[in-house]
């Protein structure tokens, strides 16, 4: 008796075979579209975090005026001490304005109250005689009292 | 490349086996790697060339025909989901026969945990059935006497004895299926020899 003989007969035939292979085929068919559904929501999902990014970044409120307090004491800084030459006859009020260009972080306060201590804005009217000058000097301080002239 | 070409790579293979066991043929390993890509026909053409080789050892291990589609089917179906991992330097029979003979592990071990959960009787009642039925054939012919005896040597034994007795499968390559080193495959095999050889002298006797 050889050991060979144990169980030597095939216990399937072709249908069975047939039908072995179309379940394995239709499985394997059926495990791609699932794999690929959570593929195309995960893209739904990258494309969706992009768009309310880019939202987010169109919708920004643009930097509030110089000058206007919102939550903290309004700091301006002059890039130059202002000159301002008016008329003899009829001096016009002049308002200096401090331009802060955009999207630029503002700077830490306590360094901004520092440099504003330091810096004072000088504004000259000039008469029609040339020895009569009105010099007006603002003390940028964030003091309610305003400036010194 | 056709499934004939493949199927008549997979008749002439168990003489090859003797020679050669770490290689995959070129031609089939030009089929794994469409089918790896995914190919769906390569698959079914590597179905095609080796379902018979899976379903006649799952037979061997388990012995029910419907045990043995689930098994084969199963088999084909862990072989595409890990066919990327497969090494091109090992032989592809070997890979498959290991991914069966786990697959067949499974169910023995659903049988089993089957078997402990059903009620007594309902359990003895099929016991003593297969018991029956085994008797009856043990007294016809030496097949039968064979196979239960077989089928009764411990699982480990048992699986190296189908593998290296009954497939005719190198040592190192029944080690290396069943995880074991070949040394270990050697004492399992005399061992379940030297059973099997006790248990049918017996069964003979008492059938006399």
């Amino acid at each position: 008796m050889k050991m060979t003989e144990f169980r030597s007969r095939q216990p399937l035939n072709d249908d069975d075979f047939a039908a072995i292979r179309r379940n394995v085929m239709t499985t394997i068919a059926s495990r791609r579209e699932r794999r690929f559904f959570p593929l195309v929501m995960r893209f739904a999902l990258a494309a969706a975090v992009v768009i309310a990014i880019g939202l987010a970044f169109l919708v920004r409120r643009p930097a509030p005026p110089a000058g206007i307090a919102i939550g903290k004491p309004a700091i301006v800084i002059p890039v130059q001490p202002a000159t301002v030459v008016a008329s003899a006859a009829v001096p016009q009020p002049i308002t200096p304005v401090a331009h802060r260009p955009r999207h630029r972080r503002p700077h830490s306060s306590q360094n901004a109250f520092a440099l504003a201590a330091q810096q004072n804005i000088r504004v000259e009217f000039r008469t029609s005689d040339p020895d009569v000058r009105i010099i007006w000097i603002a003390s940028q301080t964030p003091t309610t009292t305003g400036g010194k002239s | 490349m056709s499934a004939e070409a493949l199927l008549n790579f997979e008749t002439a293979r168990p003489r090859d086996l003797e020679t050669r066991t770490s290689a995959t043929a070129p031609a089939l390993l030009a089929v794994i790697r469409a089918a790896r890509d995914g190919d769906e026909r390569a698959f079914e053409e590597i179905m095609l060339a080796s379902e018979r080789r899976v379903a006649l050892l799952a037979w061997r291990i388990l012995g029910d025909a419907e045990e043995v589609k689930e098994a084969t089917q199963d088999t084909f179906l862990r072989v595409f989901r890990h066919l990327h991992r497969f090494d091109e330097q090992l032989d592809f029979f070997g890979w498959l026969f290991r991914i069966a003979v786990n697959v067949c592990r499974d169910i023995e071990r659903r049988r089993r945990r089957r078997w402990f959960l059903a009620p007594f009787d309902e359990a003895l009642t099929i016991a003593s059935d297969a018991r029956a039925a085994d008797d009856v054939l043990a007294a016809s012919n030496d097949a039968a006497l064979l196979t239960r005896a077989i089928d009764q040597l411990p699982a480990r034994e048992r699986l190296a004895v189908i593998l290296r007795e009954v497939q005719e499968l190198p040592t190192e390559e029944v080690a290396s299926i069943l995880g074991t080193s070949p040394a270990t495959v050697r004492v399992q095999v005399r061992n379940a020899r030297a059973k099997l050889r006790m248990w049918i002298e017996a069964w003979r006797g008492g059938a006399r």
